[in-house]
């Protein structure tokens, strides 16, 4: 049984750009925007099943991140159709300012409220949640003190604890302090074995191989199917890639500096 | 209906977005909370001096009084009101990234901010009962009407709101507009007049503004003579009936558009 189904689907994006009136010379305030529309992505087909963790990958990230809105309902599909069983839920990483001004015990309630759970359902889970996230005991603290992975685990276990059928994990897989970090694997594959759904962005080799089952490389003309250690071994060439980049532009920079010196 | 539903049933995370937002905008002063009250009271003496003492003798006093209790019901109402026209089109900025993960139904953004504005107008109601008290007006039955009035505007704010808001997609400029727009609403809205001060075939026409309305009802407590009639008040709801259907209904018509706002 899938939990999630897309039959087809695309995604239109919008470019705006300022047309320039160079001989009219009447400043009007609509119409003056050139809206283009370009695919993001379209037929794209896929069934996620229920229990299966998925990965999206994909280089840049925007992409996978709009199809995984898509998943979780947050988008409507411009062409083609989602199927959905039950409620989904999408985990992405907490703004700094969103719990600004708040106790912790009250960040957890306003998460929870913000990944859509009524107040019944928040309720029955807030002591579970301050017990995994580990701040049962800093419950009154004002969460602009609290340090930001923590705030990240506490948006991972509301995240997790949340009566969904499919999660969507953005970057959110393995997160929070270094003493968490080792609690999230197991917490995922006891959804995993209660049914839940997973769907995955994050780029990390070793967790690939951990956790996926298959992967999905997202392109623009549609979905390419990968087994767990395609996606991995794709990872790994796009860390390297990515270090590369970073190391050429790190040595181009010194060399300015250095140019800035001699002047 | 079904979004009335949705609203109670997540009334503890709406109050507490409220409650995050006020102590949010106050955090920095010295004061804090406490200028609600002053802020108000500061600016109903301000108003009462230069009317009473400055201007006096003219002709053109209102004829209601004690006049300091007029003007404060009519200041602090529109406060909230032009609060939540300023804040409706910076809604999707303010709360961009919120709104790329989170189900919570569109409506909620400007809600939020309109509730916030309903609860320092409630915080700020002990001045206005201070000062009837201190300048003995009569309270009448028409405090009664308090809550119809406070509803009211709050189905008025949102529907600014939300108009602010899905206009703000396409034309960002209405930003500055609403500027202008609640200027013109200090000046039209029974603030420092009333419209008594008009002849008699203007006044029906004054409900076109629906802010009218809801003043007449905050104003009912200790003037309930100075309510329109029925007909000048059906005209009143009407607008504001329009002003929320067109809000709800162009958000409604936006939603795909701001869910794709990165």
């Amino acid at each position: 049984m899938a939990a999630v189904e897309l039959v087809a689907v695309g995604i239109e994006g919008v470019r705006v750009k300022r047309r320039r009136r160079r001989h009219r010379k009447i400043p009007l305030l609509l119409g003056t925007q050139d809206r283009r529309s370009y695919w993001v992505f379209r037929d794209a087909t896929a069934s996620i099943r229920k229990g299966e963790c998925v990965f999206l990958m994909d280089e840049r990230g925007d992409r996978a991140a709009t199809l995984l809105r898509l998943m979780t309902g947050l988008l409507q599909p411009d062409t083609g159709a989602v199927k959905r069983r039950g409620g989904s839920l999408l985990l992405t990483r907490p703004g700094k300012r969103w719990m600004g001004s708040l106790s912790v015990g009250q960040s957890i309630r306003l998460l929870a409220g913000l990944y859509g759970m009524t107040d019944h359902e928040i309720d029955q889970r807030l002591a579970d949640c301050a017990q995994f996230a580990e701040v049962a005991d800093i419950m009154g603290k004002p969460s602009e003190e609290v340090d930001a992975a923590v705030l990240r685990q506490i948006a991972f276990a509301v995240g997790t604890s949340a009566p969904v059928r499919l999660i969507g994990l953005d970057g959110m897989a393995v997160t929070g302090t270094p003493d968490f970090r080792p609690k999230c694997v197991p917490r995922l594959r006891e959804l995993m074995d209660s049914g839940t759904a997973l769907v995955v962005i994050q780029d990390d080799p070793g967790l690939i191989s951990l956790l996926a089952d298959r992967a999905l490389l997202v392109k623009r003309r549609g979905l390419v199917e990968l087994s767990a250690d395609e996606a991995a071994q794709l990872a790994h060439k796009w860390a390297k890639r990515r270090r590369k980049v970073r190391r050429r532009s790190r040595k181009a920079m010194m060399e300015d500096d250095d140019d800035d010196d001699l002047v | 209906m079904s979004e009335i539903a949705e609203l109670v049933s997540r009334r503890r995370t709406l109050s507490l977005m409220t409650r995050q937002d006020i102590k949010h905008s106050y955090r920095n002063y010295r004061l804090g909370l406490l200028w609600t009250l002053a802020e108000p009271f500061g600016l109903a003496i301000m108003m009462w001096a230069v009317f009473s003492f400055v201007l006096s003798g003219r002709e053109a006093r209102i004829g209601l009084d004690p006049f300091i209790v007029y003007i404060i019901t009519g200041l602090l109402p529109f406060q909230w009101l032009s609060q939540a026209i300023r804040k409706g089109p910076k809604v999707f900025r303010k709360y961009g990234a919120m709104l790329v993960f989170s189900p919570l139904p569109i409506w909620v953004w400007p809600l939020r901010g309109v509730l916030a504005g309903g609860a320092e107008f409630v915080l700020s109601l002990p001045v206005v009962f201070a000062l009837i008290l201190l300048f003995s007006a009569d309270v009448t039955w028409g405090i009664l009407l308090l809550p119809v009035a406070v509803v009211l505007q709050v189905i008025l704010c949102s529907g600014a709101a939300m108009l602010g808001a899905a206009l703000s997609l396409r034309l960002p400029d209405i930003e500055r507009m609403t500027a202008i727009i609640v200027r013109m609403l200090f000046w039209t809205s029974p603030i420092l007049w009333a419209s008594r001060n008009f002849p008699d075939w203007l006044q029906p026409w004054l409900y076109l503004n629906p802010f009218q309305l809801v003043l007449d009802l905050y104003r009912a407590a200790v003037w309930p003579e100075e309510i329109g009639s029925w007909r000048d008040c059906g005209l009143s709801l009407l607008v504001i009936a329009v002003i929320f259907a067109a809000g709800s209904g162009l958000l409604k018509a936006r939603v795909s558009e701001v869910r794709r706002l990165e």
